[in-house]
C-alpha cells in the first residue's frame, strides 16, 4: 500500500471523527445556552 | 497527566510579572496575537476555500497551499508564543476554565491534523487524490480552526 493511501485513509477516518465530536462539543455548548436562556425566563 | 504544577509555576514566573505589572506591554503581545490570529484564520480559510474549489479558481491548488501552509507556520509561532504570555497573567483562573482546554484540545487536534496528515497528502499532486477527500479536508481543516477561535473567545464569557 502506497504512503498516498495510508494518508488518504488516515485522513478520512480523523475527519469523521473530528467532525463528530465537533458536533457533540458544539451541540452540548448550544444546549447549555438553550438552557441557560430558559432560566432567564423563569425569573 | 495534571498540568497543575505548570500552571502553578507559570502563574508566579517572571512572565507572569510581567504581564500583571506592565498593562502596556500585555496589550502589545495581544496585538500580536489578534494579528497572527487574522493571519492564521486568513490562511486556512484562503487554502480550504480552494481545496473546495470557492476561490482562486484560475491558479493550482498546489500552489495556493505551498504558499498558505508557509504563512500559517508564522502565524501559529506568532499565536503560540504570545498565547503563553497571555495565559501567564491568569494562569490559574484558565485552568480551571473548562472553554480553555476545549480550546486547547482543539488546538493540538489542528496541529496534528495540519502537519501530520494534511500537508503530507497535499504534497502529492492533488489530481491524483480523490477529490472528496479533498474536500473533506478542508472542511475539516476549517472545523477545527473555527472550534480553536470560538472557545477562545467563549474564554472570556464563562
Amino acid at each position: 500500500m502506497s504512503k498516498q493511501v495510508i494518508l488518504e485513509r488516515v485522513a478520512i477516518a480523523f475527519s469523521i471523527a473530528v467532525i463528530c465530536a465537533g458536533i457533540w462539543f458544539w451541540g452540548e455548548q448550544i444546549r447549555y445556552v438553550l438552557e441557560t436562556l430558559a432560566l432567564a425566563e423563569d425569573y | 497527566m495534571d498540568l497543575y504544577p505548570f500552571f502553578d509555576w507559570l502563574d508566579t514566573s517572571m512572565l507572569a510579572d510581567i504581564s500583571k505589572a506592565y498593562g502596556g506591554v500585555f496589550a502589545v503581545v495581544q496585538m500580536f496575537h489578534l494579528l497572527g490570529m487574522s493571519m492564521l484564520g486568513g490562511m486556512v480559510l484562503v487554502g480550504d476555500l480552494r481545496l473546495l474549489n470557492v476561490l482562486l479558481k484560475d491558479v493550482p491548488s498546489e500552489q495556493v497551499i505551498e504558499n498558505t501552509q508557509k504563512w500559517f507556520t508564522v502565524a501559529l509561532i506568532v499565536v503560540m508564543t504570545s498565547g503563553i504570555f497571555m495565559s501567564s497573567a491568569v494562569a490559574m483562573k484558565l485552568y480551571y476554565n473548562q472553554m480553555f482546554w476545549a480550546k486547547m484540545t482543539s488546538l493540538a487536534l489542528g496541529v496534528t491534523f495540519v502537519y501530520a496528515i494534511r500537508r503530507p497528502l497535499l504534497k502529492f499532486n492533488h489530481d491524483t487524490i480523490n477529490p472528496w477527500t479533498i474536500k473533506l479536508l478542508a472542511v475539516t481543516s476549517i472545523s477545527i480552526w473555527f472550534t480553536v477561535a470560538a472557545s477562545g473567545r467563549w474564554i472570556g464569557f464563562s
